[in-house]
């Protein structure tokens, strides 16, 4: 008998969870980098809409104003906090959790890569393809991404 | 390869969260040692064994030789 958990017959647990000691979730440290993570990804996602609707608004798109350029690049800000949150996030996962990122990385890259030739492709041969390509892009590169990382276990909080 | 992550830190009476906090990695991790998906890096074994003062050799073995 190595412990006192061992005595009589070992019950049926939850995936990963082994015994009776693991019924307590995540280590304090990882749940205060995952809260602080969810957070600040949400206030840059919040700043994202915000930023959309007020480029919507104000941002006189179709017009020729002089800040024009300066109302479209506006919801990049937020993103570009999204990118930083999210590398710092990423340089605090251990070696498992990296490797458990590389496939929703490597699908995602590849449906962005397909979408965008695709579209590329038929444009090129005379198809009449939606001005908001770009988005279709994105969303394809996003949702794959998403998906594998789902389909794996990826750490995504 | 297998180990005797989990039958030590019973031992220790810690849980999984317990011991990710000690190997600084996620409890995510940790279940993925113990349960033998994952092999770690030398780096990381070498930590565990460290906490736990056992050799190497002594935490992980081939698949076959428990």
């Amino acid at each position: 008998m190595t412990s006192h958990l061992d005595s009589g017959p070992r019950p049926t647990y939850a995936s990963g969870v082994t015994s009776d000691l693991d019924i307590n979730g995540e280590s304090p440290l990882e749940r205060r980098r995952q809260r602080a993570f969810r957070i600040q990804a949400w206030l840059g996602a919040g700043a994202f809409v915000l930023a959309n609707l007020a480029l919507q608004q104000w941002g006189g798109l179709g017009g020729a104003g002089p800040w024009r350029l300066l109302w479209a690049v506006l919801p990049l800000l937020p993103v570009a906090w999204l990118v930083i949150v999210t590398v710092r996030r990423v340089r605090q996962l251990d070696e498992y959790q990296v490797k458990l990122l590389v496939p929703g990385l490597a699908v995602g890259f590849t449906a962005t890569i397909v979408a965008a030739i695709t579209i590329g492709t038929l444009s090129a041969a005379g198809f009449a393809v939606s001005g908001a390509s770009g988005w279709i892009v994105a969303v394809v590169g996003l949702l794959s991404w998403q998906v594998t990382n789902l389909w794996v276990g990826a750490p995504t909080r | 390869m297998e180990n005797r992550i989990r039958s030590e830190r019973e031992e220790r009476g810690w849980t999984q969260a317990v011991l990710a906090g000690h190997l600084g990695v996620s409890r995510q991790t940790v279940v993925a040692l113990e349960t033998g998906r994952y092999d770690p890096s030398l780096p990381l074994a070498f930590r565990i064994s460290r906490l736990f003062g056992k050799d190497i050799e002594g935490l992980f073995f081939p698949s076959g030789d428990a």
